[in-house]
């Protein structure tokens, strides 16, 4: 998790206020939230990207998660896991996302980066194809790629993510990574 | 770790660095967020439809239920007999799924449905998920412009296991001057979900009488068993046939003789008959080879016509030509002959930020005429001789069938 100064921690952005931030004084809740925000939105903006390969799609999910949040801050009974409780809730709508889409007959997509001479440097071709052959994989599987090989979570937490048992994990992340290997290969 | 495991590491690095390190302003007050249209969040897109939805309460028809919900039941009503089909205009009525607001601890969100008159966008009906059902989760239309099928689903479980879930089938009437007689839900007995499966992709032969969907039993067991399903509603029939993970049926030819599938692995458009043997997709099925150029646009570097460069491939309902919607950075919809695989003509190239997908939810005969869906589900159009026409469509619409 990125953090932030603990001074932007209590701003609130409001839609409407422009560039601009105002206080939500008077509100312990608000401030609370948007301190998690400004603490850890960015990395869970990101992780939602990683999966599902939408800026958009990601964002939302991660508002509707804080949101969610502050709706119910007042009656959340074990602070000490409200990180656990943000991640879960943002794999969750993720996955609701993924099914969703499933449902409309659609893949996730994939945003080409616009190329650069840095990037071609790097060789974010072969990223690029890395990328595309993980958006072919079902849900389920790229989530527990992303949950191991970018989190670097081990099978016990991607179990309790997943609500699946630890041999599941196992058994997706080998199936997960040999059909990679074989889009991989057939796309060379 | 091996070299791919390496790579996978890099590439996800990568991808989640192309998002900056300042997160967007967090929006806390419900109404702002309703009022923003900017960038709808999940939130926000469910507050306007059910201001919408309110807005039109007077002729919100009370949904007739021919039978308690989850309780099998014989009926003349579940017993589907074919409808007449056209596909010579473009409906007068579709069936919408729209976001309900997230409720108590509710983290995925629910869907409910509405009739609505594709030339105004007014409501016709609103349906909410019959009891024990939470939400939508698909919906199809045959090819008379007043049948329908939805499927709903339960609430789902703490612990992965996959909900319940179940098919409607749904008539409308949008003449009758009585609310509660615009629109007639009916639970399918001859489209039962067996408990443990999770099913997607419902798609509704043009007559209304075979019912297409893909069946997933990896959630939450790792071991899959997909299938592709066509049920037959009037004999009460069932044809199964195992398939490669995430098979999706996509749409039917008009005399129903071809299902078109998109089959995950290295990229197909497959048919399939409702009569074919055996217990297997791939020998069952002959594929359609569709291949085309590049895909171009300023500033980018071509993006090669693959299944990662295009979402779904639907047959034209005379079964000649395959009509696929691309994505990559611009959205495109491309048509091929069925019969070479060759490309007869780009229909559109709209330019999509965000998400950058499209659906197409019905075509003409030819494929000549489709409604798409834009960007996220953002807005919809009917495109045709590539001129493209915006038509009402309301915010928090997810998806929806003509």
């Amino acid at each position: 998790m990125e953090g932030n100064d603990a001074g932007e921690a209590a701003l609130i952005r409001l839609p409407g206020a422009g560039a601009g931030a105002r206080p939500a004084a008077g509100n312990p809740a608000a401030d609370a939230v948007g301190a998690l925000y400004q603490e850890s939105g960015a990395s869970l903006i990101r992780l939602a990207y990683v999966i599902l390969s939408d800026r958009q799609a990601a964002e939302d999910v991660v508002q509707d998660a804080f949101f969610s949040l502050y709706r119910r801050w007042d009656q959340l009974a074990d602070r000490d896991r409200i990180r656990q409780y943000l991640r879960t809730s943002v794999l969750n709508a993720c996955r609701s996302v993924l099914r969703h889409r499933k449902a409309r007959s659609q893949h996730v997509l994939y945003e080409l980066p616009a190329p650069s001479v840095e990037a071609a440097v790097l060789g974010s071709e072969e990223r690029d194809d890395v990328i595309r052959a993980v958006d072919q994989l079902p849900a389920r599987m790229r989530e527990a790629l992303v949950l191991r090989y970018y989190l670097d979570l081990p099978d016990e937490e991607i179990a309790r993510l997943m609500r699946v048992r630890n041999g599941t994990v196992r058994s997706t992340m080998h199936r997960a990574l040999a059909t990679l290997s074989r889009i991989l290969r057939e796309g060379s | 770790m091996n070299q791919l495991e390496e790579r996978l590491r890099t590439a996800f690095q990568e991808k989640a660095s192309r998002i900056p390190p300042e997160a967007p302003p967090l929006r806390l007050d419900p109404l702002r967020r309703a009022a923003d249209g900017s960038k709808a969040s999940v939130t926000r897109r469910w507050l306007a439809p059910v201001a919408a939805a309110a807005a039109v309460a007077a002729v919100a028809a009370a949904v007739t239920m021919a039978g308690a919900a989850g309780h099998p039941m014989q009926s003349a009503d579940s017993v589907v007999r074919p409808v007449p089909v056209s596909f010579a205009t473009i409906p007068s009525y579709y069936v919408a799924l729209v976001r309900l607001p997230l409720s108590g601890n509710a983290t995925e969100v629910d869907m409910t449905a509405q009739v609505r008159a594709t030339g105004t966008g007014a409501v016709i009906a609103t349906l909410p998920p019959p009891r024990p059902y939470v939400s939508y989760e698909g919906v199809s239309a045959a090819a008379d412009d007043r049948t329908f099928v939805l499927e709903a689903r339960g609430r789902l479980h703490r612990d992965g296991a996959a909900p319940t879930e179940r098919f409607y089938l749904l008539r409308i009437n949008p003449a009758a001057s009585l609310a509660s007689q615009r629109a007639k839900l009916t639970p399918l007995q001859a489209a039962l979900i067996p408990p443990s499966v999770v099913v997607s992709d419902p798609v509704l032969s043009p007559n209304g009488t075979l019912l297409a969907f893909s069946t997933d039993v990896i959630w939450p067991a790792a071991d899959s068993a997909d299938a592709v399903v066509i049920d037959n509603l009037s004999t009460g029939t069932r044809r199964q046939w195992s398939a490669p993970t995430f098979t999706q049926p996509t749409s039917w030819t008009a005399n129903g003789r071809y299902l078109a599938l998109n089959v995950f692995g290295p990229p197909q458009v497959r048919l399939v008959s409702p009569d074919a043997p055996g217990d297997r997709l791939i020998p069952a099925s002959r594929a359609v080879t569709v291949d085309g150029p590049p895909l171009r646009a300023p500033g980018h570097k071509p993006v090669p016509f693959d299944k990662s460069s295009w979402d779904t491939a639907s047959i034209t309902p005379d079964g000649r030509s395959i009509v696929i919607a691309a994505r990559a950075y611009a959205g495109y919809v491309v048509r091929f002959t069925r019969a070479t695989g060759e490309e007869v003509g780009t229909l559109t190239k709209l330019t999509a930020s965000g998400g950058n997908w499209q659906q197409v939810l019905w075509m003409n005969e030819t494929g000549t005429t489709l409604v798409i869906s834009e960007n996220s589900g953002s807005g919809a159009g009917i495109l045709k001789n590539g001129h493209y026409s915006p038509i009402p469509w309301a915010e928090g619409t997810v998806t929806a069938a003509f």
